[in-house]
C-alpha cells in the first residue's frame, strides 16, 4: 500500500505529469497527441508517462496500434483519499471541533430550561 | 512559496469554552482527526516542554500515533507546539508513509474574539526541514489551491463518470 502510495505522489509531485492526466481526464489520447500541446519531445512524454503507468495512474487503451494511454480510475482513488486525509486534517477537525461547541451549547440551554 | 500552511475558522462560542475545547484532553480527544477517525490521549502534561501523546486510529482501523510538545501557552490566545509522528513509547518517529515529510511541524493557535464568537488560526510550518522535505510539505498542503485542485476536480468528475 505505501509503495503504491509513495510512486503515486512521486508522479503526482510533476507538473507535466499532472498536465497529463488532466488531459487524459477528457478522453485517452496517443503519444504524438499529447507531445504537441506539452511542447516537449515524445522521448521526454513517454518517461512521463512510464512513471505515472508504475504508479498506477494510467493504462495502455484498447488499440494496439496507437498504444492510447488513459486513466486507470483505481489507482487514483488511493491516493485521493489518503492526501485528502492529510490535506483535510485541521479542515475536518475544525468541522468537529464546531460540532462539539454546538453540543456543548445545546446542552447548557437544555440544562437552563430544565432548572 | 512560503511553505506555511494556515487555516482559520470563526467558532459560534465563547473564548474560554473554545480554550477549553484545545486544552482538555477529553473534549480534544472528540474532534481532532478525520471525519470517521477516532482518537486516544495516551498522556497529556499541559505545560511548556511538556507533551500530548495520543493514538489515531482511522476509518480503515489503522493506527497512528502522534507526539505535542507544547512551547508556549498563554491562555486564552495562544498555545504552540512542536507536532511529530510518534511510536507507541512516546519516541518521536519519521512519517509512516515513505515520502519525504519533516520530523517536526510547529503548530501556533492564537485564539480571538469575535462578533459572537472566537476566530481560530492555526498554521503549521515545517522545523529543521530538507529542501526535499520543505518541497514535499508545501506539494501536499499548500499548492493545492492553484497546483493540483484544477487536475483533482476533473479527475473526480472523470471518477463519477
Amino acid at each position: 500500500m505505501y509503495d503504491r502510495l509513495s510512486s503515486g505522489l512521486h508522479a503526482l509531485a510533476d507538473p507535466t505529469r499532472r498536465g497529463i492526466l488532466a488531459r487524459l481526464a477528457s478522453g485517452e489520447a496517443t503519444v504524438a497527441e499529447l507531445s504537441e500541446p506539452f511542447g516537449i519531445s515524445q522521448p521526454s512524454i513517454s518517461r512521463h508517462l512510464k512513471v505515472l503507468e508504475k504508479a498506477g495512474l494510467i493504462e495502455v487503451g484498447r488499440s494496439a496500434q496507437t498504444r492510447p494511454r488513459r486513466l486507470r480510475p483505481d489507482g487514483l482513488r488511493d491516493i485521493t483519499a489518503w492526501l485528502d486525509g492529510l490535506r483535510n486534517l485541521w479542515a475536518d477537525s475544525f468541522d468537529r471541533l464546531d460540532d462539539h461547541l454546538n453540543a456543548a451549547r445545546d446542552d447548557d440551554n437544555d440544562n437552563r430550561e430544565n432548572r | 512559496m512560503s511553505g506555511i500552511f494556515e487555516i482559520s475558522r470563526s467558532f459560534r462560542a465563547a473564548r474560554d469554552r473554545v480554550w477549553d475545547a484545545w486544552t482538555d484532553p477529553e473534549q480534544f480527544a472528540v474532534w481532532f482527526g478525520p471525519k470517521g477517525s477516532k482518537c486516544e490521549i495516551k498522556h497529556f502534561d499541559f505545560r511548556p516542554s511538556g507533551y500530548l501523546h495520543s493514538r489515531m486510529e482511522g476509518p480503515d482501523g489503522t493506527a497512528m500515533w502522534a507526539k505535542n510538545v507544547y512551547r508556549m501557552i498563554e491562555p486564552t490566545d495562544l498555545i504552540v507546539w512542536e507536532q511529530s509522528f510518534a511510536d507507541e513509547q512516546g519516541e518521536i518517529v519519521a512519517a509512516p508513509f515513505p515520502m519525504p515529510w519533516p520530523l517536526r511541524m510547529l503548530t501556533t493557535v492564537k485564539f480571538a474574539d469575535t462578533d459572537g464568537g472566537t476566530h481560530v488560526v492555526l498554521t503549521w510550518q515545517p522545523l529543521d526541514a530538507s529542501a526535499e522535505e520543505m518541497a514535499s510539505f508545501t506539494t501536499m498542503m499548500t499548492s493545492m489551491h492553484g497546483g493540483w485542485t484544477g487536475t483533482f476536480d476533473q479527475l473526480e468528475e472523470f471518477l463519477r463518470a
